[in-house]
């Protein structure tokens, strides 16, 4: 048995860990199993929907290869445990990047449909489930589904953002987006007031390929931010930067994020964001994955480890909804480092459970605190559900059925395709039928 | 480091193997042949390689590494047609000790697919090479036998003497060069019955063969470590290495 944490860091359960290599090792590991388990990749989810805590988990990191790219349409077909990181790095110098990509590359394939992730380009394309065209399922039983869109649709829009649990993705097929090469033009632009967000959003949306925005979330209520966008570069000649990074070294006895420490680097990081050149040619790993250049950052919250609260809420009462989102936050006293503010486009998402919808989707971390944390997430909570929006299942540890039931309508229908071989501390706690 | 011109891998489906071939044909190596058991899963490796490196030519072979006669014709046909710089011999096996004490048939496949196979594939490349650098892959549990895991550990040791006497007979009169990669316990479907969460990456130890094959290092234990470590368990007094279970 062995410890296992997901990324927040906040249990540290013993699990039964069994390394996956290739197909045949697959289904030797995962069909007739006694009790339920789960097929995991990096752990780069934030709470539990990527532990089993006292059961197995098959860890299919092994499960590497590439099978076949097409250099006239871009589909790639490979394994599940290929990472973000190897597509990005092998096909970005042959002017082909992922289609979608979340915060981090250091996610497997497998990982990223099971959660339809999203990232800072959704306005214009959707999450990566928009993106795949097959996906090769096994489920406990022996049995292997191939689904597409066209082939058993009910099964690709079970498995696609299907938390893991509907089999396991042995194989997909993705087309990749043509960039001709790795560079991005970026540009940052400092906004004083919310109102000015949705307006620069707006206005980017038709503009540009990419765009988030930072707020921070401590000064006046959170008004002010960095709003990031960008368009894949015309001129992609260029050496690519060297991949340095240095990582946070150990877990210090009490988190470093908190109400002392956080005004303090969201003041000089707005200050340094505003001052500095806003305009740039910049390789695309600073660009989506900033984070990635500290690896384990997320030590750096202590031993009791940290959340990330993220909703999505329809454009009709999206501003309001955020103010009061900051309004209670900014109550609280509970910092956050990261609020990440990000307009949804219209591209309706493939999965049943698939979290992005139109509107606006707000993210921000929060040190685990006890019945302080839990106070603050109850009113975010309802706040949430009275705008119609929801909470996403891949950074959630704690919100009870009743978000998740009003959340994903769709879920009685996702229930008749889960595997009873497969199960996950999420869900047991939100997805599972209670006796 | 500039990357070997053309290499032979010998099990091209070991993990290890895999990771360094990856290294070497993103690196740039032009030819690769990949020897191995069974086809199907060679020419997946090999689909992979060419998607990560367009530029690279990759073969395979598949027969029984075990069939002496076979792998001398194997060993022919590579020297003729490839001329390799870097040959890295990577197969083998690990039974679960208990289960050999057993099962001789299952002892006897150790000793023959991690030691007599090797060193069978070892002999034929070092004998047919004038130049270029062998790889093999040894073991830490090769250094000293214990009753954990013996019988793999002799298979090891059987592999480490004949990289000695070789690496012996290159220094008097020639030709390639003989490294012996050391592993510690690594993440890979051969320990996949056992808990690997504490294990090296196979990816560390690819990077530690690929460097190998440039230095010419003689022995090289991957991680590091695991040479201060062996280095205290061979010099254990017979009577305090008895009572430890390790």
């Amino acid at each position: 048995m062995t410890k296992v944490s997901s990324w927040g860091l906040l249990s540290h359960h013993e699990h039964e860990l069994v390394p996956v290599f290739d197909r045949q090792g697959a289904r030797s590991a995962i069909t007739g199993q006694g009790s339920p388990g789960l097929a995991v990749g990096l752990e780069r989810s934030y709470g539990d929907v990527s532990l089993n805590g006292g059961g197995r988990l098959w860890d299919l990191r092994g499960m590497d290869r590439f099978i076949d790219f097409d250099e006239e349409t871009g589909l790639l077909r490979c394994e599940a445990g290929v990472t973000i990181a190897q597509v990005q790095e092998i096909f970005s110098v042959r002017g082909w990047m992922m289609p979608v990509t979340p915060g981090t590359r250091f996610v497997t394939i497998g990982g990223a449909i099971a959660n339809d992730v999203h990232g800072k380009n959704h306005h214009r394309a959707g999450s990566i489930g928009n993106h795949v065209r097959a996906i090769t399922l096994l489920r406990t039983d022996g049995t292997v589904i191939e689904c597409s869109p066209a082939l058993e649709p009910e099964w690709f829009a079970a498995t696609v953002g299907g938390l893991g649990l509907t089999g396991v993705i042995l194989e997909a097929s993705i087309t990749l987006k043509r960039t001709g090469g790795p560079w991005i033009d970026a540009e940052d632009i400092p906004f004083e007031s919310l109102e000015e967000f949705f307006a620069i959003s707006a206005e980017s949306d038709s503009t540009h390929d990419y765009a988030v925005s930072w707020i921070d979330v401590t000064t006046d209520g959170g008004r002010r931010g960095i709003f990031t966008r960008g368009t894949t570069a015309v001129d992609q000649s260029g050496v690519a930067p060297r991949d340095r990074s240095a990582p946070f070294p150990f877990t210090p006895p009490v988190s470093l994020v908190n109400s002392l420490s956080v005004p303090v680097f969201n003041r000089a990081y707005f200050r340094r964001k505003s001052r500095r050149a806003r305009r740039r040619r910049e390789h695309y790993r600073p660009f989506f994955y900033p984070l990635d250049a500290i690896p384990h950052w997320n030590r750096m919250y202590g031993p009791r480890g940290f959340h990330q609260y993220q909703s999505v809420v329809p454009h009709r009462d999206a501003l309001e909804a955020t103010r009061e989102m900051l309004g209670e936050i900014a109550r609280s006293g509970l910092g956050s480092f990261l609020g990440v503010l990000k307009t949804f486009g219209d591209v309706p998402p493939v999965g049943m459970l698939s979290f992005p919808m139109p509107g606006v989707t707000f993210a921000l971390d929060f040190p685990e605190r006890g019945d302080g944390t839990d106070a603050l997430f109850a009113r975010l909570d309802r706040i949430v559900a009275d705008a119609g929006g929801r909470l996403y299942a891949a950074k959630d540890a704690r919100m009870p059925r009743t978000m998740f039931d009003a959340g994903y309508p769709a879920l009685g229908r996702f229930r008749e395709h889960m595997d009873p071989g497969l199960s996950s501390e999420l869900s047991r706690r939100l997805v599972e039928e209670t006796a | 480091m500039s990357a070997p011109d053309r290499i032979v891998i010998v099990g091209g489906t070991s993990v290890i193997a895999v990771r360094a071939a990856r290294r070497w044909a993103e690196a740039g190596t032009t030819r690769l042949r990949l020897v191995g058991r069974d086809l199907g899963k060679l020419e997946a490796v090999a689909a992979d390689l060419r998607l990560r490196a367009p530029e690279l030519e990759v073969d395979c072979a598949a027969l029984d590494l075990t069939d002496p006669v076979a792998a001398a014709a194997a060993i022919a046909d590579s020297i003729e047609r490839l001329v390799p710089d870097v040959v890295l011999i990577a197969h083998g096996s690990m039974h679960e000790q208990s289960e050999m004490q057993r099962d001789l048939v299952l002892a006897a496949d150790q000793l023959i697919s991690g030691g007599v196979s090797p060193v069978l594939w070892l002999e034929g490349f070092a004998d047919a090479m004038h130049s270029g650098t062998i790889v093999a892959i040894g073991s830490p549990a090769g250094d000293r036998g214990r009753a954990r895991n013996y019988l793999y550990g002799a298979a090891k040791a059987m592999l480490e003497h004949a990289v000695q006497g070789l690496q012996h007979r290159a220094a008097q009169s020639g030709g390639p060069r003989i490294v012996l990669v050391k592993p510690g316990p690594t993440r890979s479907p051969m320990t996949a019955h056992l808990d690997t969460s504490r294990m090296a990456e196979p990816d560390a130890i690819a990077v530690g063969i690929v460097r190998a094959a440039v230095t010419g290092r003689p022995v090289v234990y991957v991680p590091g470590i695991w040479r201060w470590i062996m280095l205290v368990v061979r010099s254990l007094p017979r009577g305090v290495f008895h009572r430890t279970r390790f």
